[in-house]
């Protein structure tokens, strides 16, 4: 394997400590000093941090993600250091049992142990990732995301019975509106795509049926509209219907696309 | 030869993914299962083959190792056996080549988004507060991108106080690296065995 990766315990990687008798990232100085490599008491902890504070200075961006580490590295020294350094607070009997130095300095012993282990797994996956990264595969073609693949799984009306239903849907309006007063609505296809969209997403995974997607007792006009507005909605992939069985009610889903989830509206394009 | 011929102009007049494609050929099943493999930009499992094959999977396994023999040999394919599944990729020894070719080096994951992908792989399901008392640090963040790239996924949430999501590693966590199933990570006791004698060693 020719790769050249970079560890954490790569030296040279800026950010390392140097004092007497250690040098190394403030990971590998937590574990130095827990593993008895190395004395707390020969750790200035006020050094380490001069060090370390000057080296995140140095960034050209804050990494908040460095940062937090190291503080709280700094913090588990300064504890080691300080349990070292005080004598023990003699306690009241029933106390001790709760609040027992060695009990707590296991747990907190036990805990890094852990952390240490998920490290190691975490160098595993590393030399895993860049193996792996030797391997091209096919990329997802970006025409087909896999929600319209799922679709393609599904039983799906055929245009014909979506215009069959909103035949039907015409046929009820016409009785709905027995007289020729015309009063022209302020119906747009972008306000039904936003209404018809609410609906979906406040229905969620168990969808909407095709009929309870228009207003009852709407004009030709706004069920056109809607209509319009679930055919853009298919067109874009964002919504896709579906029937349990032929002569089944269609249901109509939004296509719960992660990509999608954070621009709600897709009228808004 | 004539029967072929009429069934390929007929897929394709009309190529209808819901409709029941014609029985195939038995003596074609490694060359199927060849198509479909490389049409598939992810592992494909065993059982998903022999469905879209309507074949059985014992057969399918049979024709799935005929190819992957053929496959064995010199080739710039592989056939690799990844996430519970098999999938095609490029022979490695040619990586320099390919990565020249794309000018695609991978995004590889930050030692924040490494770590905490280890602990959700051995400690899952778990929330985001357990994560964070392990890590110490903050990790909604990390967390985020790890879902955003489909490592790991929420897998419905915790009966306790405040119904914290639960999160679990994905097929994907799997293929990334190149892992069948989890078990092939090193238990937390073997790590700690390899543990103890690299430390004694050490000066």
């Amino acid at each position: 394997m020719c790769c050249k990766q970079l560890t954490s315990t790569n030296p040279q990687q800026p950010g390392q400590i140097k004092l007497d008798g250690f040098e190394g990232g403030p990971d590998a100085l937590l574990l130095s000093v827990r593993e008895d490599k190395l004395s707390i008491y020969d750790v200035p902890i006020a050094q380490v941090v001069e060090q370390y504070a000057a080296f995140l200075a140095m960034l050209s961006a804050p990494d908040l993600d460095l940062a937090g580490e190291f503080i709280l590295i700094a913090a588990t020294l300064m504890e080691l250091k300080s349990q070292k350094l005080l004598p023990p607070r003699p306690r009241p009997a029933e106390e001790e049992e709760e609040e027992d130095p060695v009990v707590a300095r296991q747990q907190m012993e036990q805990r890094l142990e852990e952390f240490r282990r998920y490290r190691e797994v975490a160098e595993l996956l590393r030399d895993l990732e860049s193996q792996r990264s030797r391997y091209f595969t096919r990329p997802a073609p970006p025409d087909l995301p896999p929600p319209v693949r799922a679709l393609a799984a599904l039983p799906e009306p055929a245009v014909m019975s979506l215009l069959g239903a909103l035949k039907r849907l015409l046929e009820e309006a016409d009785q709905a509106e027995p007289t020729a007063t015309i009063t022209r609505e302020g119906v747009t296809l972008r306000m039904r795509m936003r209404e018809v969209w609410g609906l979906l997403m406040s229905a969620g995974e168990s969808g909407v049926a095709f009929q309870d997607l228009f207003h009852h007792g709407g004009s030709r006009l706004e069920i056109i509209a809607t209509f319009l507005a679930i055919l853009e909605l298919l067109r874009l992939g964002r919504i896709r219907v579906a029937q349990e069985r032929p002569l089944a009610p269609i249901i109509v889903y939004r296509v719960a696309d992660q990509q999608h989830e954070p621009r709600e509206d897709p009228a808004n394009r | 030869m004539n029967h072929a011929k009429t069934q390929q102009t007929d897929r394709c007049t009309d190529l209808d993914p819901t409709k029941t494609p014609p029985p195939i050929d038995r003596a074609k099943l490694p060359q199927a299962v060849e198509a479909l493999l490389f049409a598939s930009p992810e592992p494909v499992t065993l059982e998903r083959l022999a469905k879209a094959l309507d074949a059985e999977e014992p057969e399918v396994y049979q024709a799935l190792i005929d190819l992957r023999t053929s496959y064995a040999q010199d080739k710039g394919i592989a056939i690799v056996r990844v996430a519970g599944g098999y999938q095609m990729c490029t022979n490695p020894e040619f990586a320099p080549y390919v990565s020249r070719f794309l000018a695609a080096s991978p995004t590889k994951l930050s030692r924040a988004a490494l770590e905490t992908l280890s602990i959700v792989a051995y400690r899952q399901p778990i929330t985001l507060p357990e994560l964070e008392a392990i890590r110490g640090v903050d990790c909604s963040g990390v967390v985020r991108t790890l879902v955003e790239r489909g490592l790991i996924e929420e897998a419905g949430r915790k009966d306790t106080v405040g119904r914290p999501v639960i999160y679990v590693t994905t097929e994907r966590f799997l293929a990334y690296f190149g892992l069948h199933d989890l078990s092939e990570l090193p238990s937390l006791e073997e790590l700690a065995r390899h543990q103890q004698p690299a430390d004694t060693q050490q000066p």
